[in-house]
């Protein structure tokens, strides 16, 4: 066996693994719901979520409910990221700044969020904003923690390098700092990512006209459980499709970067 | 003019001055080095000249225009720190090339600078290698590279050798010397090594406490220490109280404060001396042996003083410990400091 085969049997093993303990979870699951002796109305079964997930795709109801859904992760991930970024680089940039507002903005992210979504519903209303604005303070707080973190953990030695080859505050900015914060960024919109969902789905559930968050409380109050598990499942594709994606900008902006891993070799 | 003047430089931080009225003047191609502990003020020195600090008071010139209050990108000075700090995102190629790409120079013209400084470092297999993937000289190589690329004026070293292992820092030690006189640069080096500082330059500055000590060729401060401070930092020099020394000469030796003894200027032998000569006799017993490569470090007791004595290694398999020996010094050897 050469070394090429010992390295990617682990992963292979780990797959095959993963694979057998979600499918027995799932037929175990089936198989309780339609013979064990329990009543499957609280968790539908998955042959059914199956049934239930084709009539809501061909009804274009999924499609209307979803795009909302997106509409809000994705605003909030935009607005809160960017926003995120700017001020924790400003705020790098401009120490006496980052003294002033950073606690305020620390003291900010201990609230619950959620707690406050209902204010928020009355700020904006039923429609899309509300919802983007949760999810976008949502996102903001991980990406500005982790931006103003990595910014104010630069080495100043690399700063000062730039600097004497002739690079301007905007240039080391651009071509230096913003490139090495990229893990801590990434790091930090991956949190955000699962925040900006958390976000728009409360903020269906509190008021809204449509959406997957709707769609679930709607479909709850008339113990329609297999719509809720269909819309769960659409929930779950996003976040692991948003994840995917995430993966692959890591993996072309990181280059770089040396991965690690905590174990130590083991002598034979 | 000298090539680079520092002028009745002075810098504090929080009360504390660390620089204490610094003149200092280095000609066009000179190899310098700014020698001594650390927080001495050196590398504060050293920073200030790249701009990297600003000063209290005092002015700077290179090649005859006052940079003292010049940004440091526009003082064409290149740097290389203890840390190289490489950009870490940017492979071997593009390091070297920053500096080319923001003077917007066009693309066939970088190429060619980078790849024929690449090609004298022996860096050209790493072109397309991260910092992360490079050993310790390399890394090195690169931080030169990228300086050198620039055509800087001046070279500052900051304490480069630091972090890599004896055998390494010897060879890393001449290829920089090799790129000064390739290069025919002019460069500073910020060290608190004694060796190092001997090895590599034609000027030392020798930094205690904010002021320079002593300036001179290796030479100069090795053999003529002007104070304790400079035969201590400098040559591991015995350094006695002239009471102490008046008790091992019998009361022959009468002058100064202090004395200062080289430790290969004092005479190792079995036998007693004959002749005094125009120096001192003495009799100790050895108390310690210390390999230090080509020599072997004697520890001698005479008349309750522990002195250094070095021996050529070949010679001294003769002596053991706890064996009676007789010690020589000549007069011209000894070192007397009033202050």
């Amino acid at each position: 066996m050469n070394n090429k085969d010992k390295q990617k049997n682990p992963a292979h093993l780990a797959l095959i693994i993963r694979t057998v303990i979600v499918v027995t979870g799932i037929l175990a699951w089936e198989y309780f719901a339609n013979y064990g002796n329990y009543n499957p109305i609280f968790t539908s079964y998955p042959s059914e979520i199956v049934r239930d997930s084709i009539t809501f795709a061909t009804s274009g109801q999924l499609y209307r409910h979803a795009s909302i859904t997106i509409k809000e992760v994705f605003g909030g991930i935009f607005f809160g990221s960017i926003i995120g970024i700017a001020l924790a680089t400003f705020f790098g940039y401009f120490d006496f700044a980052g003294k002033i507002f950073t606690p305020i903005i620390s003291a900010f992210s201990c609230i619950p969020q959620l707690a406050l979504a209902p204010i928020y519903v009355l700020w904006f209303g039923l429609g899309l904003q509300s919802k983007i604005f949760l999810a976008g303070l949502m996102v903001f707080f991980n990406v500005f923690s982790a931006t103003y973190g990595a910014i104010k953990g630069m080495d100043k030695g690399i700063l000062e390098s730039a600097n004497l080859l002739g690079a301007t505050e905007f240039e080391t900015l651009r071509t230096v700092v913003m490139p090495s914060c990229m893990p801590w960024i990434l790091s930090g919109l991956r949190g955000g990512v699962s925040a900006g969902l958390v976000g728009a789905i409360i903020g269906e559930y509190i008021g809204a006209k449509g959406g997957l968050g709707w769609m679930i409380t709607y479909s709850t109050s008339y113990f329609n459980i297999s719509r809720v598990m269909s819309c769960i499942l659409v929930l779950l594709a996003l976040g692991l499709t948003m994840n995917k994606i995430l993966d692959l900008v890591e993996r072309r902006v990181l280059a770089w970067r040396t991965v690690t891993t905590l174990g130590t070799e083991k002598l034979k | 003019m000298s090539y680079l003047e520092v002028l009745n430089v002075c810098k504090s931080f929080d009360n504390h001055r660390v620089l204490k009225n610094i003149n200092l003047s280095i000609e066009k191609n000179e190899f310098v080095t700014l020698l001594g502990p650390s927080g001495c003020g050196k590398t504060t020195l050293l920073r200030s000249i790249a701009g990297l600090n600003s000063i209290d008071s005092g002015r700077i010139f290179l090649d005859g225009e006052d940079i003292t209050y010049r940004n440091p990108r526009d003082r064409n000075i290149g740097m290389i720190f203890q840390a190289y700090c490489l950009f870490p995102t940017m492979t071997v190629y593009d390091n070297v090339a920053y500096g080319l790409k923001l003077k917007k120079m066009p693309k066939e013209e970088i190429r060619t600078e980078v790849n024929s400084v690449l090609e004298s470092m022996n860096l050209m297999d790493k072109a397309k290698s991260f910092p992360a993937h490079l050993s310790g000289g390399e890394r090195q190589r690169v931080a030169l590279a990228r300086t050198l690329v620039m055509k800087p004026k001046i070279l500052l070293l900051d304490e480069p050798f630091n972090a890599i292992d004896a055998k390494l820092r010897k060879s890393l030690q001449l290829t920089v010397k090799d790129i000064h006189k390739k290069f025919e640069m002019t460069s500073i080096l910020v060290t608190h090594d004694q060796e190092e500082a001997m090895r590599m330059s034609d000027t030392i500055h020798l930094f205690s406490d904010g002021v320079i000590e002593q300036s001179g060729t290796s030479n100069d401060l090795y053999l003529e220490p002007t104070s304790e401070y400079v035969a201590t930092f400098m040559g591991n020099y015995n350094v006695i109280d002239a009471r102490d020394f008046r008790r091992i000469t019998q009361g022959r030796y009468q002058e100064g404060r202090t004395v200062a003894l080289r430790p290969e200027a004092i005479e190792l032998e079995k036998q007693k001396f004959t002749d005094a000569g125009s120096g001192h006799i003495f009799e100790g017993v050895i108390t310690s042996s210390v390999p230090q490569g080509a020599i072997m470090r004697f520890g001698v007791e005479t008349e309750g003083v522990e002195l250094n004595v070095d021996v050529l290694v070949d010679k001294a398999t003769s002596f053991a410990i706890g064996e009676k020996v007789h010690l020589r010094i000549l007069a011209d050897k000894i070192l007397r400091f009033d202050s």
